[in-house]
């Protein structure tokens, strides 16, 4: 099972729950790698590019499998390249800070945000394209009042 | 995640899971959730349409794939074993207290994921693209 993502974080974690909860019914055991870099593409191409033999198996999420295929020249068609198995999970995304945030509310946060539009930073990989998401609804759905948006589209750059 | 909590980073939009246990423990604020409704494993936390943000959702999916080609027999087969395993007892309390949503017995197919991947890529890709991204490599 090709993790795209590193070991210990939520895509991982479901794939060792699943790699688990499938062996009884298939009867051998699934082994997790975990196969990353730029921004999960790395991993979904090495699982496209593996023989169709059903031992390769191809975990993804919203990032993986949909938002990459966006953002970076993929040498794969993550419709035509890929077979289906089933969907798995779903969860919300939320919008957290670090602890030291001096807002205590998003009423809060807005008003920081707007106050310090260069000073936020905001993280890199592979949750860029949810963010990028944020960013550019922020411009379609600005606040109220406002030409600033909730989260401050300033920098629309992420680290890989 | 590690830079949030270290506080490398202010703020980021995070798969709620993997907030979880830092939420709890005062490690990182939450400030909304990205939903119509409230998350059940954090309830006192508001949803964007409550902070003034009306429709802004994302709901972060997880599914299987296997490379193009593989034989039919195959994939039914993976597929009785993701059913199976999203059935045991043990799976489903690990997932849940996680705070994740396991697909419906309806969305276990392979149908309802390639049309639900497809729909997903139709509705957010404008969006990415329209934002003009530059990924930096470092």
């Amino acid at each position: 099972m090709v993790v795209p993502f590193p070991a210990g974080g939520p895509t991982d974690t479901l794939g060792r729950i699943m790699s688990e909860g499938m062996r009884p019914s298939l009867g051998q055991t699934i082994v997790v790698e975990n196969v990353t870099g730029a921004g999960s593409t790395i991993g979904v191409g090495r699982a496209a590019e593996a023989a169709p033999d059903g031992y390769t198996l191809s975990l993804g999420n919203w990032t993986s499998h949909m938002g990459a295929g966006a953002l970076y020249p993929v040498q794969y068609d993550l419709i035509r390249d890929f077979e289906p198995i089933s969907l798995l999970t779903f969860a919300p995304m939320l919008i957290v800070a670090k602890n030291e945030m001096p807002a205590k509310d998003a009423k809060d946060l807005i008003a920081w945000l707007k106050a310090n539009p260069d000073k936020h930073r905001q993280p890199p990989s592979a949750q860029a394209a949810p963010r990028t998401y944020v960013d550019s609804i922020s411009r379609i759905r600005p606040a109220p009042g406002s030409s600033s948006c909730l989260i401050v589209a300033g920098r629309r750059r992420c680290r890989i | 995640m590690q830079d949030l909590v270290g506080g490398q980073i202010d703020l980021m939009c995070a798969e709620a899971s993997q907030t979880l246990a830092y939420v709890r423990s005062g490690k990182l604020k939450a400030f909304a959730v990205m939903a119509k409704t409230r998350w059940p494993s954090l309830p006192d936390v508001p949803t964007t349409d409550e902070i003034g943000a009306p429709g802004m959702y994302i709901s972060f999916w997880h599914g299987l794939w296997v490379p193009k080609g593989t034989p039919k027999e195959v994939i039914v087969r993976l597929n009785a074993a993701v059913v199976d395993a999203l059935r045991d007892t043990t799976v489903r309390e690990r997932l849940a207290d996680l705070g994740l949503v396991i697909a419906t017995r309806e969305q276990q197919t392979p149908t309802a994921l390639a049309a639900f991947q497809k729909a997903e890529i139709q509705k957010w890709w404008p969006f990415i693209k329209a934002a003009n991204i530059k990924v930096e490599s470092h």
